[in-house]
């Protein structure tokens, strides 16, 4: 589709000019498992998130179920099923609910970074391309889902960083003494901006791409400034919970 | 090595590094390696998928809900006024360090033998099944000073000391109370089952430190367990016990926390649930009074309800309810003074 974003899709490694043999296979390795690092950070964050919203869907289960048990309770016919819902249905269902939510979340932001390949030159003919498209059909879903990818993958470069920090902190201690919280604290740095570096972006970036790609589809304007807004009322809201409780980036400095 | 290599390098690192850590921090994770574990015949020491949201696994309370002697020996003196605790608060995290020590493997128990040591504390007393409890509080007092949360003293019991103290510092630098779930994240997945098991001991801690609703003398008309319905008629199991209490009697919070639910239904009447955290919750049934609001924090031995007979009752009575990562258990397991219990049908 000329003109459209999907002109500067990821594109198949250029051919390979002379490489030695470790070249090579580090290329070929590379490319089959940065995929599943893309999926794996996004995982991550979204889990990173999603951590932290699961009291508060207990809260609203409870809530629902002090309604329901109020509604049922009303009838004698119905309040045998007051019963059926105990704590541990509860507290199944809240945990449930998030394990779902998340799964889902995991689907829409890691799906379309999964299918990522090297990108294109990003020139400027493809950039004024992508804009006139994006003119032509705007749409919520394309500052959203790069958006909820973005701030999920900042949470998960913190994760990731967190669990290098501690690991390679107390596997050093006794070597290193005092020197291995300074070093480990690097490390956690080195590891946040390389994940984002490396990974994160190329997330946003696949996931803009996707979103430039689904709203082409659209049939009109209008039903462009629908698209996807299922997915983004279930991811943005995760996002925002990554960004304010998941993503302690300051404390890598202190 | 040329430079493009050196970055398709680090790309490819931290694409694996993005693994390992999606290996331990996500439930699909987990699954790939019970998958694994299933694989290669090995014991999987991935938690369960819901296990990932919240504390204790609800199939560990069900083995302490079907376990058939109480954990507290039993003792006899002043009976209790309501709202007081049972056991000191570090005497009743205690026997849940020391229920928590004992589910791990020796080697799992390592950490907390040396921690043990280095405070002059015999480890073999620790793991005793009498004196344990009061060793493993005696220890937790003595960590109090470096670790004041009482999480991160159970992490530094079960864990060891540097990585405590660790964990307390990165869960500070990120403006965060010292509690477990921000310690264990801070922590290498190396201690997953030590963090487990301080899951569990602050459950059964949190627990064994609740105090009783009412009097301590108040007669139990129903307890818990299976029994024949007075209204429903067939065998229903009583999620709580019934208190003998006139209506308009005062009930207690039996421990700090916050109020997840102050509802009323014709079935339980008016009824409060009060979370205590740790996955430890309890509810109190056919209230005729509610005096506290959803979401409003309250302090043990705060008055919260008056006891009635509003719901799905035959008289007067409270139904005091606790619940373990949402597992109803008995909640005389949890009481250092037995009381007499009339095995008969009873209130609904």
């Amino acid at each position: 589709m000329p003109g459209s974003a999907r002109d500067i899709r990821f594109r198949p490694p250029p051919p390979p000019q002379r490489e030695g043999v470790f070249a090579s296979l580090l290329s070929l390795v590379r490319w089959a498992v940065l995929p599943f690092g893309l999926v794996a950070l996004v995982a991550v964050g979204v889990h990173a998130a999603a951590d932290t919203v699961d009291d508060r869907l207990l809260l609203a289960v409870e809530g629902a179920d002090a309604w329901l048990d109020r509604l049922l309770g009303t009838w004698d016919a119905t309040r045998a099923f007051v019963d059926l819902i105990g704590p541990a249905e509860r507290l199944w269902a809240a945990r449930s609910l998030t394990l779902g939510w998340e799964l889902v979340v995991d689907l829409l932001l890691a799906w379309p970074v999964i299918t990522y390949r090297a990108p294109g030159s990003g020139s400027a003919g493809e950039r004024r391309r992508v804009w006139a498209q994006v003119r032509a059909r705007p749409s919520p879903m394309l500052v959203l889902r790069p958006l909820a990818t973005a701030a999920v993958c900042l949470a998960g470069a913190c994760a990731v960083a967190q669990m290098a920090q501690g690991t390679f902190y107390l596997s050093t201690l006794d070597v290193l003494g005092d020197a291995a919280g300074p070093l480990a604290r690097g490390l956690a740095v080195a590891v946040l901006a390389g994940v984002l570096l490396s990974l994160g972006w190329r997330a946003v970036v696949g996931s803009f791409q996707d979103a430039c790609d689904s709203v082409a589809d659209s049939p009109s304007r209008k039903a462009a400034l629908a698209r996807g807004l299922w997915g983004s009322a279930l991811s943005v809201p995760l996002a925002v919970a990554a960004l304010l409780d998941a993503s302690p980036v300051l404390a890598f400095f202190r | 090595m040329r430079l493009r290599d050196l970055r398709k390098l680090l790309e490819l690192t931290f694409a694996l590094v993005c693994l390992w850590a999606a290996a331990y921090h996500t439930p699909a994770g987990a699954l790939a390696r019970r998958g694994w574990a299933w694989a290669t015949h090995q014991k999987s020491s991935a938690p369960s998928l819901l296990a990932f949201y919240g504390g204790t696994e609800p199939e560990v309370a069900d083995t302490w809900a079907q376990a058939p002697a109480p954990l507290l020996p039993p003792e006899t003196g002043s009976s209790l006024p309501p709202g007081a605790p049972p056991l000191s608060e570090r005497l009743a995290l205690g026997y849940g360090v020391h229920a928590g020590l004992m589910a791990l493997d020796a080697a799992a128990r390592a950490p907390a033998r040396e921690v043990a040591q280095r405070h002059g504390l015999s480890p073999s007393a620790l793991e005793d099944a009498t004196q344990g409890p009061h060793e493993a509080a005696r220890l937790l007092e003595t960590l109090a000073a470096d670790f004041p949360s009482e999480d991160a003293a159970v992490v530094a019991l079960l864990c060891g000391e540097t990585p405590a103290r660790y964990a307390q510092q990165r869960a500070r630098a990120e403006g965060k109370r010292a509690e477990l779930d921000a310690l264990a994240r801070a922590l290498p997945p190396k201690f997953e089952a030590q963090v487990r098991q301080a899951k569990q001991a602050l459950t059964l801690g949190t627990a064994y430190g609740l105090a009783w609703p009412v009097a301590d003398s108040t007669r139990i008309t129903s307890p818990f367990g299976e029994r024949n319905h007075p209204l429903l008629g067939g065998v229903h199991l009583h999620t709580g016990v019934d208190l003998s209490v006139p209506e308009g009697t005062l009930v207690h919070a039996t421990g700090a926390g916050t109020v997840r639910r102050a509802s009323e239904d014709e079935v339980n009447g008016k009824v409060l649930i009060l979370d205590h955290g740790h996955g430890v919750a309890t509810a109190y049934c056919h209230n005729s009074e509610l005096q506290v609001a959803g979401g409003e924090a309250v302090t043990r031995g705060q008055g919260i309800s008056l006891s009635g007979n509003t719901g799905r009752s035959t008289g007067p009575h409270l139904h005091y309810q606790v619940m373990l990562a949402g597992r109803p258990v008995d909640p005389l397991r949890f009481r250092r003074v037995p009381l007499t219990a009339d095995r008969g049908g009873g209130e609904p």
